[in-house]
């Protein structure tokens, strides 16, 4: 009922009845105790003398295990252009190609969390090989356990998701970490003041072999913020491989987020003995405009190795939250690369047209040279100039 | 020569003296707006159930864990329903706001002036309330609202964290606030905010329940703009200890995964 007229009444309607705060200061005058130093009324009654508050233990713990899933199936088609040539027109079949795309997947996840101090998770999936219709076998996607120390070192044992990094448009060149992902990983969180020290130590599935130690790799993140200013360093080493660092900052300007992230690589070349540094570096910008709905990333990064050419490439995404024509959410994704003029313009609309079905459609178009051609994710062997994809996704998960 | 050098520097300091007192009182009285529902000597938790209305579709809920550490500027929003959302979370800390997503498991960067969810609420509602280093005032008058004597306080925006242009609040003789009208920088109506209700806590005031009404986001019913609103119903507030590993990426993933 309170709800209710919440929505019906007008916004001033709503003060039309004193709350307590007002009861109360009448009834001071004859109330014996005094307020406090801040003006509070020891009078008023003390909400939490109930004991009722959000229970952190029941939040880390089940009664039993868990087990949980989800399914998810999208089709459609997609109508490529293989090429700009206009001589190729000869052979219209050759360079208008239609093709029907289907893809799932499904997980099955179990979790059990005797207490708030430790707890084990497993996730099963299998994907749809879209080439014989048939469901790969299922793989063991995660299987870690997890446990607390002193009650705020959070520590992750076994193979589990891990990313870091930045990057919204041009990928996350900013993930060094991301070889743990896929292997067994130890990681610990540990808090320090307003700064938050991530440990981690990884390595390839034959653990327990000499040559599986060899191969391990360690890595850190540490952030923390000043003020306006959030700041990170990470570093990741796995020997052979190069040492791998990254450094980001992030702050506002006339109400423009800016993120600077740069990631070094370390080598060295073993028969001239030189060292030489490979950097990349990613300035992203973030602005909102409220009336539209509106988030927009500008990015513009730049690749190379010092004493050595560098490539440049910009990219724009932009969501239009608050203007849906005809109820479709609109999308807009620009890739720019400088040095061959060349690149990627991506349209996208997307609409829920039943509960738990959407309706998308994108018209990818490239431009420049053949370097831009557009690889879609449903046809990654195919590569087209242009295209226009129209799929249907249906989902579903259960607990 | 000298002499208007001196005219000058007593120009400017007449202005800076003129000037001052004003700026000074704006930031002792919105300083003890902010006071009144910050919690710099305790940490804060509480149940909030978000009811959204969006004409022509319906209303939806949610419920959400709140967990607040205000001295050390953090906060800490968990998902609880419905289940299709649950481990979803939102961790502040100082500057950072990180949304983590369980289905991807990677923390996401977001903005203290995003939408919440794409709702009326903006990330930065649930944060302590800032105004004396957000704002400063403007103008103020007083105004009976309802039951409440009020004063109502222009705000310009005098920082880019602020997470809009220019304000309008309407502070009761607790100085509570129970009303907000927030402006963009041209001077069009965003969103209005009611608090209608307020319970006190350990000797603390904290909202009962909050009204959000868009201004820009609703439909046309029966001939008339209906805006979509949403409604946060706070329960269980309490000033108990929060451990610290709440305030951590590890928590979210572990209640998340």
């Amino acid at each position: 009922m309170m709800s209710f007229a919440m929505y019906a009444q007008g916004v001033d309607d709503l003060f039309s009845t004193p709350d307590d705060t007002v009861a109360d200061e009448q009834d001071e005058s004859s109330s014996e105790e005094a307020p406090d130093e801040e003006g509070h009324d020891p009078s008023i009654t003390d909400g939490s003398a109930d004991g009722d508050f959000v229970d952190i233990e029941e939040l880390l713990t089940s009664d039993g295990p868990r087990i949980s899933g989800n399914f998810s199936f999208l089709a459609g088609g997609v109508v490529s252009l293989s090429t700009w040539e206009t001589e190729d027109w000869i052979e219209p079949s050759n360079v208008l190609v239609v093709n029907p795309v289907a893809s799932s997947s499904a997980t099955l996840s179990f979790d059990v969390q005797p207490s708030s101090y430790y707890g084990f998770s497993a996730e099963l999936a299998t994907d749809l090989d879209s080439a014989n219709l048939r469901y790969t076998n299922p793989e063991v996607t995660e299987l870690y356990f997890d446990y607390t120390l002193l009650g705020a070192i959070s520590s992750r044992v076994g193979l589990q998701p891990i990313a870091w990094g930045r990057g919204q448009v041009l990928g996350n060149s900013g993930n060094i970490i991301s070889e743990a992902a896929s292997s067994f990983t130890v990681k610990s969180s540990i808090p320090l003041g307003n700064a938050n020290l991530t440990l981690v130590a990884f390595s390839n599935e034959d653990l327990l072999s000499n040559e599986g130690l060899n191969q391990a790799g360690y890595g850190f993140q540490l952030e923390t913020a000043f003020s306006e200013l959030a700041i990170g360093l990470n570093a990741v080493y796995r020997a052979p491989d190069p040492v791998r660092s990254g450094f980001y900052a992030k702050s506002t300007f006339a109400s423009i987020d800016i993120t600077n992230e740069v990631v070094a690589d370390l080598s060295l070349n073993r028969d001239s003995g030189d060292w030489s540094i490979g950097i990349t570096n990613t300035l992203t910008s973030f602005w909102e405009y409220v009336p539209w709905g509106l988030l927009l990333f500008v990015e513009y990064k730049t690749v190379g190795t010092i004493g050595e050419d560098w490539e440049h490439e910009a990219g724009l995404a932009a969501l239009f939250n608050g203007i849906k024509p005809f109820g479709w959410r609109m999308g807009y994704q620009l890739i720019h690369r400088f040095n061959d003029a060349a690149g990627q313009f991506i349209p996208g609309f997307t609409r829920e047209i039943l509960p738990m079905v959407s309706l998308d459609i994108a018209f990818p178009i490239s431009y420049g040279n053949e370097l831009s051609a557009i690889s879609s994710e449903y046809l990654p062997d195919q590569k087209s100039a242009a295209a226009v994809i129209l799929t249907a996704r249906i989902g579903s998960s259960f607990e | 020569m000298i002499k208007r050098v001196y005219q000058s520097l007593f120009f400017i300091l007449a202005m800076m003296l003129m000037v001052w007192p004003a700026t000074s009182q704006s930031d002792a009285i919105l300083g003890q707006i902010d006071r009144q529902v910050s919690f710099m000597e305790a940490d804060f938790s509480a149940e909030y159930a978000v009811t959204r209305f969006v004409p022509n579709r319906g209303t939806s809920e949610e419920t959400l864990a709140m967990f607040r550490r205000d001295r050390d500027d953090k906060y800490l929003v968990l998902f609880l329903e419905p289940e299709s959302r649950r481990g979803k979370g939102y961790l502040k800390i100082g500057n950072n706001l990180w949304v983590y997503d369980p289905d991807s498991s990677r923390f996401n960067v977001t903005s203290a002036r995003d939408r919440f969810q794409d709702s009326t609420i903006r990330n930065a509602d649930f944060e302590p309330s800032n105004l004396a280093a957000q704002y400063r005032i403007v103008a103020r008058e007083s105004e009976v609202l309802g039951a409440y004597n009020t004063e109502v306080l222009s705000l310009e925006a005098r920082t880019d964290s602020a997470p809009f242009e220019r304000r309008k609040i309407w502070v009761d003789e607790n100085l509570l606030i129970r009303k907000i009208e927030d402006y963009s920088a041209s001077g069009q109506l965003l969103r209005t905010s009611a608090i209608p209700s307020y319970q006190s806590v350990s000797g603390r005031y904290v909202p009962q329940t909050i009204v959000f009404i868009d201004a820009l986001r609703g439909a046309e019913v029966n001939g008339s703009f209906v805006s979509e609103r949403t409604v946060i119903t706070v329960t269980k507030p309490s000033f108990n200890d929060v451990p610290d590993v709440v305030f951590t990426q590890a928590f979210l993933e572990r209640v998340g995964d």
